[in-house]
């Protein structure tokens, strides 16, 4: 009993993407040698997985993407280079997809290793995904009178998206010490850009470089925040 | 000894058994996202959560497939959480390898490239992510069906739908082409 077109129909995407049993691949194969409609169909589709396929083999990822991962899993200097859109003057508060923060440097509980200045820079650099500038960071290192053998640790760190009054904001959520929560709320109206604690008390606005941070104490360590091209950067340096 | 050594787990570090998946998560996202900021942000996100998730001892045993799963999720996540600002790259503007095509090949290509760009980016995600990981990435149904958390069944339905709407692009655009010769 011949197959029809319309069940072969149905076969001929999993034929051409391997996943048809023997016998209903020679089911498939045998008809289209026979019916010139289905072999019309079947070159279509093979043309149009070829012709995605072969636009996707053209396509690499940016140098600077590459480079920023290879830091992340290495733990030498310098950061990698910055994209131009680092290098934006403005710095607003406003909507910011949710993507990675900045300069965790996580505690294991059993091991407390010796961390060098070199790997504390390069760690801030590595872990945010978008990374905080060297001179960024030692721009804020300086400004509070810090070196750059101050340890700088948090513990987990999370982003959450939330709705305050009709617009989309950010919610930075850094636990600090396994014991010690912070929130730091990024509003996402211009007008209201500093960021709050999780007391609701807003972090002072300090100008380092011509650029705006956000500064609060919290538990015994200071807390540092800015945002660039829309997203969040956070630093915890702890008590000298 | 550097931090990151220190918190290595044994065995392949995590260069070697996930970074040489950069491209391939890479140009997936960016056919996902359809920009290239989105698609930055995204394949840094997806090796950020790979890379805290790995340090912290997941056991991976098909490390390709486990990082689209880690993709596909932060894409969803991203989507849901905040109202679409992206505007989507144009497909001229898209990075591209250089090729040794003659500029007439080049010009035919592209034509169907772009019509192929614009098929994907009008059809749902779902279809859309589901032919990338077949036709681009060359992952079977039941490793599909893994990383979309759906039936094979539903992979099958949207591959099926995705190529409908490809081919109908494509049709469109050899039309075109013969009646300019």
């Amino acid at each position: 009993m011949p197959t029809s077109c319309k069940r072969i129909g149905t076969l001929l995407n999993q034929y051409i993407d391997g996943e048809l049993n023997p016998a209903k691949r020679m089911l498939v194969a045998r008809h289209v040698k026979a019916c010139t409609r289905c072999a019309a169909v079947l070159d279509e589709l093979s043309l149009a997985k070829a012709a995605l396929r072969a636009m996707q083999s053209r396509v690499e990822a940016p140098a600077f993407l590459k480079e920023a991962l290879a830091g992340m899993t290495a733990s030498r200097a310098p950061g990698p280079r910055r994209r131009r859109w680092f290098l934006t003057p403005e710095f607003s508060w406003g909507l910011a997809t949710v993507s990675i923060l900045t300069i965790l440097v996580g505690y294991l509980v059993f091991l407390k290793p010796e961390v060098s200045a070199c790997n504390l820079i390069t760690a801030i650099q590595a872990d945010s995904g978008r990374q905080a500038s060297v001179s960024e960071v030692s721009s804020i290192l300086a400004y509070f009178g810090r070196n750059e053998g101050d340890m700088i640790r948090t513990v987990g760190l999370t982003i959450q998206n939330y709705n305050c009054k009709g617009e989309d904001a950010l919610i930075l959520h850094m636990t600090v010490r396994k014991d010690k929560e912070l929130l730091v709320y990024s509003h996402g109206n211009p007008a209201d850009i500093e960021p709050r604690d999780s007391a609701g008390v807003r972090l002072k606005r300090v100008d380092i470089e011509r650029k705006d941070f956000y500064v609060g104490d919290f538990a015994g360590m200071k807390v540092v925040c800015w945002k660039m091209a829309g997203r969040p950067y956070a630093v915890v340096l702890s008590e000298a | 000894m550097g931090l990151f050594d220190v918190i290595k787990p044994k065995g392949q570090s995590f260069e070697e058994k996930f970074l040489l998946y950069l491209n391939d998560i890479y140009r997936t996202a960016l056919r996902l996202t359809g920009s290239r900021d989105e698609a930055d942000d995204l394949t840094q996100e997806t090796f950020f959560k790979a890379y805290k998730a790995f340090t912290e001892g997941a056991s991976v045993s098909a490390p390709k497939a486990w990082l689209f799963k880690i993709m596909r999720n932060s894409f969803i996540n991203r989507r849901t959480s905040l109202a679409a600002r992206t505007e989507h790259v144009p497909f001229e503007d898209l990075p591209e390898q250089a090729s040794h095509e003659t500029p007439e090949d080049v010009m035919i290509r592209k034509t169907l490239e772009g019509r192929l760009h614009t098929a994907l980016l009008d059809m749902p995600a779902e279809y859309r992510l589901a032919l990338l990981l077949c036709d681009s990435e060359g992952l079977s149904y039941d490793e599909i069906a893994g990383i979309m958390q759906c039936p094979v069944g539903t992979v099958r339905s949207r591959i099926n739908r995705a190529r409908t709407l490809v081919r109908a692009a494509l049709r469109e655009n050899a039309d075109k082409v013969d009646t300019k010769r």
